[in-house]
């Protein structure tokens, strides 16, 4: 099941999914899809924090003042080093997720899935 | 350092895992967005026009058939995992941390919280977990609790990507105090009343400017309004927060002065919204004024993407009445309560209200964030 089924609720205004207790899936034909795009995800943020630690050990060393575990752990990055972290962070996520990125951009050119997003309804 | 002693601290690595939940965010909403809304709007729709037909009319099948799509329903699923990876995130922060939290919760005085074991949270609160908060707003263990409110004032700056004042997240409580000095601006409120008030962002900012008033914000969980009480009174407010509902609470007629919401009624129903229009405008006394604020969404005005993701935003963030509420006449709802030179128009957001700033309010939208539609009016 690849749609939302919808429910509109006609005197409240209210719209739920019929299966709306529980989570969305998006895969549901092809768990294992929806499981794999779940570990991809997960392991982005796993990504991101050891960049971070790695990037608070550089500034540590050059700060001069060494690190140890508990250095780190007291680390906060001021802004702009935050704004840097998640500039690279962003890239890194472009990265990853960048045949998501072409497959949309080539969708404009392929008549069929136009054809099919138009299919009137029967 | 926080910005208020109730605030979770987070670790270095939680930290981190926080910033990169509002990364994912960005990159779904500034990278991978804009080109459904391309395709959609600038491709599909007038390819719809061309044969005699309205895109923004069949935004419903076209969202059924966009999701057979593989790359849509990538985009689906990581919007949904981007939203539960910030409440998980979140959440095993709180708990780390839940006893000291509890405890210190108690050990802030000021201002009071009552809770009601018995009462149930309305229907459209409780048939699912809003924006996917695991518990929604009415979880409570009970006793100290005050887990929910913890989670929520944690998550609440990451879900507006800071738009909304970083971790304080009260531009909304400014904006509504900005509205009344530009458009109220001879009412001295003594009381004061917030409906649907969190973990009292607004409520505590609203507060700071009426330092004289008694203050009060009602909602339905038991473990938000504890921290919303400790929250408040951290940041030197002392405010009394009830478990109640919107639709009828315990005040005595004529009670208030003031009566507002913020972002609450795209969180209720087609009968639940005149009803709490109805006991505001019971609840304030002749001359009161109520104002709400709310997302500056019209559907009327909505492009076919802006439809697909309201349906998306209904569907898949557990926002049930997103939609129903952009349908409505608000302004039209509050007359019909009672209420006289009603109001509905957008506001410039504000971090500072000033009676002195330029005025806002117009009837022109803008973005969400940039501007708040607001609808008010006076009994």
């Amino acid at each position: 099941m690849s749609e939302s089924k919808q429910l509109p609720d006609g005197t409240e205004g209210l719209i739920f999914r019929e299966d709306a207790q529980h989570r969305s899936e998006f895969f549901s034909e092809r768990a294992d899809v929806g499981r794999l795009l779940e570990m991809v995800t997960a392991l982005t943020g796993e990504i991101a924090i050891l960049r971070a630690r790695l990037d608070t050990h550089e500034r540590l060393a050059a700060s001069g003042s060494g690190f140890d575990h508990a250095r780190v752990e007291a680390y906060r990055a001021p802004s702009d080093v935050l704004a840097y972290r998640m500039q690279q962070d962003q890239e890194m996520i472009a990265r990853v997720f960048r045949a998501v990125t072409e497959e949309i951009d080539r969708l404009a050119s392929d008549a069929d899935v136009r054809k099919v997003l138009m299919e009137k309804k029967a | 350092m926080t910005v208020h002693a109730m605030m979770p601290e987070a670790t270095h690595d939680e930290a981190a895992r926080f910033a990169h939940v509002v990364s994912l965010k960005n990159f779904l909403m500034r990278n991978l967005e804009p080109k459904w809304r391309g395709y959609v709007d600038e491709h599909l729709t007038p390819q719809f026009a061309a044969a005699g037909r309205d895109a923004a009319e069949e935004y419903r099948d076209l969202e059924r058939r966009l999701a057979k799509l593989g790359a849509y329903r990538t985009w689906q699923a990581l919007t949904v995992a981007a939203q539960e990876e910030m409440w998980r995130s979140v959440g095993q922060c709180v708990d780390r941390q839940l006893g000291d939290l509890d405890t210190r919760a108690k050990t802030i005085d000021g201002g009071s919280v009552r809770t009601d074991s018995e009462f149930v949270a309305p229907r459209y609160l409780s048939k699912v977990d809003i924006h996917l908060m695991p518990g929604g707003y009415a979880a409570d263990r009970g006793g100290d609790d005050v887990r929910q409110g913890a989670v929520f004032d944690k998550a609440a700056a990451l879900y507006h990507m800071g738009r909304n004042g970083g971790e304080l997240n009260d531009v909304r409580g400014h904006t509504i105090v900005q509205h009344l000095f530009e458009r109220y601006g001879n009412l001295q409120p003594k009381r004061i009343l917030d409906i649907g008030c969190t973990v009292g962002h607004s409520t505590t900012a609203i507060a700071s400017y009426f330092p004289d008033a008694e203050v009060h914000g009602i909602d339905v969980g038991g473990a938000l309004l504890r921290y919303a009480r400790a929250r408040s009174a951290s940041l030197g407010q002392k405010v009394h927060y009830s478990q109640q509902n919107g639709e009828q609470t315990d005040f005595p007629e004529g009670h208030f002065d003031l009566v507002v919401s913020s972002a609450v009624l795209h969180e209720t129903s087609f009968s639940a919204l005149p009803r709490i229009f109805k006991e505001a405008h019971r609840l304030l006394r002749p001359g009161g004024v109520m104002i709400n604020l709310e997302v500056p969404l019209r559907f009327d005005t909505h492009s076919t993407w802006s439809r697909i993701r309201g349906l998306f935003e209904a569907l898949h963030n557990n926002e049930p009445f997103w939609i129903g509420a952009q349908t409505l006449d608000v302004g039209a709802i509050a007359k019909s309560a009672g209420f006289a030179e009603v109001l509905a128009g957008y506001q410039n957001a504000t971090p500072k209200a000033d009676r002195a700033a330029a005025p806002t309010f117009t009837t022109k939208s803008g973005p969400v964030h940039v501007v708040w539609y607001m609808v008010s009016g006076v009994k």
